[in-house]
């Protein structure tokens, strides 16, 4: 415990209370701008979010961390934060030129102001979350991270699936969160204390299951909460229709970003106050990866809406990433770095999948078929389209491979061998249906000689990068490989 | 823990590793060549695939001169490896780039070396107008020569990857390597249904692979030291329980890899549809994979798991041997009859595998050499023989000896050797087979090398069926049009049978050095 206004204290707080700050500020930048405000308040919230991306990565930490009433922070919630920056930053660059007109079908994004502003303070509710040392800052933490996403989810009000996506997002969301608080209110009356120091003594000293049933119940019912923002199975039914219904920038958003933090949130609890010895919440979390892998698999085949395919293509990544909670005792750490380091993974290739879907989303229908032809329309593009689905099948020498194989020893350490079997198989079918999208890609062109087959309707034009474009591409390629092939970044989040 | 230090370090090593980074760099600089420019493409990938086969050959002569000292005293179960390094790659896991060969794995490499470049020279008219190569899926007025050669070349590094692997992560990843490339060479160049003979190998070898991840993960956590190391594991011994259900598992995985029956499904619709050169390499080499996996890794690492299970696998194996025969007889297209007896040949590398005796093993590794020598220049000839008749249907051919005699002298020497005629490469793989066979314990073995004897009646009904069907009798009509191999096929056909002589007629220092290799596999398994 540090007394406040100490220089631990200020470098631990410091990000934080810097991205409240900018999310305050950037609320107002359309009150400053008159002109071009969606340039503008992008510019404000880029170079913010820089900022704080420095203040993490420069300020010192004690190597124990900093704890401050219901508030810590330690090298590895240091290493969450920048992966939800990260990520937010991506989202930035990604919505853009959503605000300007003609750059999607969907018509153009308004109120860049409460757009960035809120995308800010779902961020600043990560934060907390990842740094909550109690149950009440957990909350409060989780729902300031999800509430502003309802919102963005219906910020096209002019486009009724935005608007429909939005108000199932809610209520499945309000569901979720009397779940949590539900569950929270068990735990409090097992432990008598909101705290995680409270709560694990409880935890550990439970004899078994029948012994403590309100344990038992909060932790069900806040892993039910927890698993409608991770979209496992059988919490999942919300992400199809939602990815569809929001802003291409928003959907990016949540199948990265709020899927970190579901993942984080996760792993603050389930691995670390609630890791019940006694309990084995590793089956649980076993089954829920095979379901989840396989209603993913499952619903990826069928799609031709290239976000309903982001989504159950999402719900089977939060499969394997489900398979790093079942590693059991004295995993914690094996299972913190694999999540980490497969979510960095996992979110760049995302984003290369949706600043592909971006471009081709100007001039056609966000669809697989809207996918013909890329190879001709634009060979750099494509070649970006098939690194990332490589990484995202766990093809090596990218990422996602070693990603992967940090997830399932984690789950071999317990003996998991039928789960890694079966999310090896999950492996071998996600080439299938993800090489539905490349085999789009490098289709070629319909043309008068290609008879009989039905004329294309997408508009065949070059796509043309602009220069920030072309540095995005190669900066995501580069990544793509860099990341599976160099250890450095492994090593830089194991040693945190 | 013990850390691998039972091997000086040696330069020659860096030399290991550059035979899967040079076709490695080779692939990224033909990325950088304009599309058109096909002539260049070919002659810088024939350069570095010849560069390659001189550097394997190099290593070869290098291994052979002064080969590891043999782990003489009896029961020693260490594998010694040439040319090893290790590097630590990833901490967090405890992976090594650790590498090395001994004479199982480098005369695989130069096998591969050489089909690669036989490759090469085979696939000479890709990309060229009026060649085979079906580059529809790449815009038609495009060339596809560029993206055929970028594949071939990141295929060919993920296999010689593999063979100077001898950590169990590096191995897993250049095999995953590999698969990519095979499917997009397949599903862009090949012929027939292409897509569909793609998307079945790889989705297939994917299941095989998950096999092999789940053995591997097995093998890290249960052995209690944490380690891809194949030389650590080796001396680890596995509980019985583990064996008896890891040992099936790996075995399965690369069996699958392998052309095992009855998970061969994938290998005659790939290898028919596939373009020349990759039939090659993949019949050729890439499946040697799966049996060398089998015998390297499952068989080396889980040698009480072996006992347990191979007079199972015995009965698929001979199987596999006896079936692949018959369904190729029934074959009227020659890739596909090639294809089956290539079901036939790999069966008797698992037939030798299950014998667990140094005979049989020794059989098998030369019957991995000579059916891969041996069905790459097949595939080779029928892909030489189709770009001049259009047609791979035994039926719709007739008196090619006339029209294109060096073809037809070729496509019946390889039938010869196929068959397994003495002095070519497959008589004293064959040879070794049955008689370790014979010489196993147990009837079933017996009764599995009688069956196996006799599928070579039924290999030469086939082989004299096709060559008496395709070369003889009258010509047809458009026969005089026909022109006979070029140079470049030439050097490519008798590269390739030079080596099925060589090894044929003289294989005794290969026997040595590889018997030497066995040692070790062999000791595990009595432990």
């Amino acid at each position: 415990m540090s007394t406040p206004f100490s220089t631990p204290f200020l470098s631990a707080f410091l990000p934080d209370l810097a991205l409240l700050v900018l999310a305050l500020v950037v609320l107002t930048t359309e009150i400053v701008f008159r002109k071009h405000q969606a340039r503008w308040t992008a510019r404000v919230a880029v170079a913010g979010l820089a900022a704080v991306l420095i203040l993490l990565a420069a300020l010192p930490l004690p190597s124990g961390g900093v704890a401050y009433a219901g508030y810590q922070v330690t090298r590895s919630v240091v290493v969450w934060k920048q992966l939800f920056a990260l990520a937010t930053l991506a989202t930035i660059l990604l919505s853009r030129s959503y605000f300007r007109n003609g750059h999607s079908l969907r018509g153009a994004l308004a109120n860049p102001g409460a757009f960035y502003g809120l995308l800010l303070f779902s961020t600043t509710g990560m934060f907390a979350l990842v740094s909550a040392r109690d149950l009440l800052t957990f909350y409060i933490g989780l729902e300031l991270a999800t509430l502003p996403l309802y919102a963005l989810t219906a910020l096209q009000p002019r486009n009724a699936g935005s608007i429909e996506a939005g108000s199932k997002y809610m209520l499945m969301g309000a569901f979720a969160s009397a779940l949590s608080l539900f569950g929270i209110s068990f735990l409090y009356g097992a432990a008598g204390s909101l705290g995680f120091d409270a709560l694990a003594k409880v935890a550990s000293a439970q004899p078994s299951l029948s012994a403590q049933p309100f344990l038992l119940a909060g932790v069900l019912m806040l892993l039910g909460s927890l698993g409608f923002k991770l979209a496992m199975v059988p919490f999942q039914m919300w992400a199809p229709d939602v990815y569809e219904g929001a802003p291409t920038a928003v959907t990016a958003f949540l199948s990265t970003g709020s899927k970190a933090a579901a993942v984080a949130a996760t792993t603050t609890l389930f691995l670390g106050p609630l890791n019940l010895p006694r309990i084995d919440l590793g089956a649980i979390f076993a089954l829920a990866a095979v379901l989840s892998l396989l209603a993913g698999t499952l619903g990826a085949m069928r799609q031709s809406n290239l976000r309903r395919f982001i989504a159950y293509s999402s719900i089977a990544q939060a499969g394997y990433m489900l398979m790093a909670f079942t590693g059991g005792e004295g995993s914690e750490a094996a299972a913190r770095i694999a999540l980490q380091y497969n979510l960095l993974v996992y979110g760049t290739a995302s984003f290369a999948l949706f600043f592909v879907v971006s471009l081709v989303g100007r001039s056609a229908p966000e669809t697989i078929p809207s996918l013909r032809g890329l190879s001709a329309r634009s060979p750099a593009l494509a070649a970006l389209l098939a690194l990332s689905l490589f990484s995202l099948i766990g093809i090596p020498p990218l990422a996602g491979f070693l990603g992967k194989f940090l997830l399932f020893a984690v789950a071999a350490r317990n003996g998991h061998y039928t789960l890694i079997f079966i999310g090896a198989l999950a492996v071998a079918l996600s080439f299938y249906y993800y090489m539905r999208l490349l085999k789009e890609a490098y289709q070629p062109v319909q043309t008068a000689e290609n008879r009989g087959a039905p004329a294309s309707a997408v508009p065949l034009s070059p796509i043309r990068l602009s220069l920030a474009g072309k540095c995005a591409a190669a900066l995501l390629a580069i990544l793509l490989v860099v990341l599976g092939t160099c250890p450095g970044m492994l090593n830089f989040i194991a040693s945190r | 823990m013990t850390p691998v230090s039972t091997f000086a370090y040696s330069a020659a090593s860096n030399l290991l590793t550059l035979t899967w980074a040079l076709p490695l760099a080779s692939a990224a600089a033909l990325a950088l060549f304009p599309r058109q420019r096909v002539s260049a493409i070919r002659r810088f990938a024939l350069a570095a695939n010849t560069l390659n086969l001189i550097l394997v050959a190099v290593l070869t002569v290098l291994f052979f001169k002064s080969p590891p000292v043999p782990n003489t005293s009896s029961g020693g179960t260490e594998t010694m490896l040439a040319f090893a390094a290790d590097h630590e790659w990833l901490s967090v896991l405890n992976v090594h780039y650790l590498i090395g060969v001994d004479a199982i794995s480098i005369t695989l490499m130069l096998l591969a070396a050489v089909i690669l470049f036989s490759g090469t020279l085979a696939s000479w008219t890709i990309g060229a107008p009026g060649g085979t190569g079906k580059v529809a899926a790449l815009a038609s007025s495009e060339n596809g020569a560029k993206e055929f050669f970028i594949l071939l070349q990141i295929l060919a590094a993920g296999v010689f990857g593999c063979f100077i692997s001898f950590d169990l992560f590096t191995f897993f990843v250049f095999n995953e390597l590999t698969l990519i490339p095979t499917y997009l060479l397949i599903a862009l160049f090949g012929s027939g249904r292409r897509e569909y003979a793609a998307m079945k190998l790889t989705l297939i070898l994917m299941g095989g692979s998950a096999l092999i991840f789940l053995g591997i993960f097995g093998l890290y956590f249960e052995s209690g030291i944490h380690s891809f190391s194949i030389l650590e594991l080796s001396q680890v011994r596995f509980h019985p329980d583990f064996q008896g259900w890891a040992f099936p598992v790996l075995f399965l995985g690369f069996g699958i890899l392998g052309n095992m029956f009855p998970f061969h499904i994938w290998s005659p619709d790939g290898h028919a549809s596939a373009p020349t050169a990759v039939s090659m390499l993949l019949a050729g080499v890439h499946m040697k994979l799966g049996a060398y996996g089998c015998l390297r890794i499952a068989m080396y690492l889980l040698p009480e798991g072996a006992g347990m299970w191979m007079n199972v696998f015995l009965i698929p194996a001979v199987v596999g041997v006896v079936w692949g025969g018959f369904v190729a007889v029934r074959q009227k297209d020659l890739k596909y009859m090639n294809a089956y007896s290539s079901v036939s040949h790999c069966g008797l590398v698992f037939v030798g595998l299950a014998t667990l005796n140094l005979i049989g093993l020794r059989g098998a590794v030369l019957q991995m050499l000579a059916h891969g020598f041996i069905t790459a220049t097949v595939f080779a000839v029928i892909g030489m023989i189709y770009q001049r008749t259009h047609t791979r249907r035994i039926p719709d051919m007739s008196g090619l000896m006339r029209s294109i005699p060096f073809l037809s002298v070729v496509f019946v020497i390889a039938g010869m050797a196929a068959l397994g005629l003495p002095g070519f490469a497959g008589f004293a793989a064959e040879l070794n087979i049955f008689l370790g066979a014979f010489a196993a314990a147990g009837t079933l073995a017996r009764m599995g090398a009688v069956l196996a004897v006799l599928s070579i009646i039924v290999s030469a009904i086939y082989i004299l069926r096709a060559v008496n069907g395709v070369l003889h009798g009258p010509p047809k009509e458009n026969a005089a049009v026909l022109s006979d191999a070029v140079p470049v096929e030439k050097i490519a056909l008798l590269t390739l049978l030079a080596a099925i002589l060589v090894l044929g007629l003289w294989p005794g220092p290969v026997v040595h050095r590889i018997d030497d290799a066995l040692m070790p596999i062999l000791n595990n398994l009595k432990r």
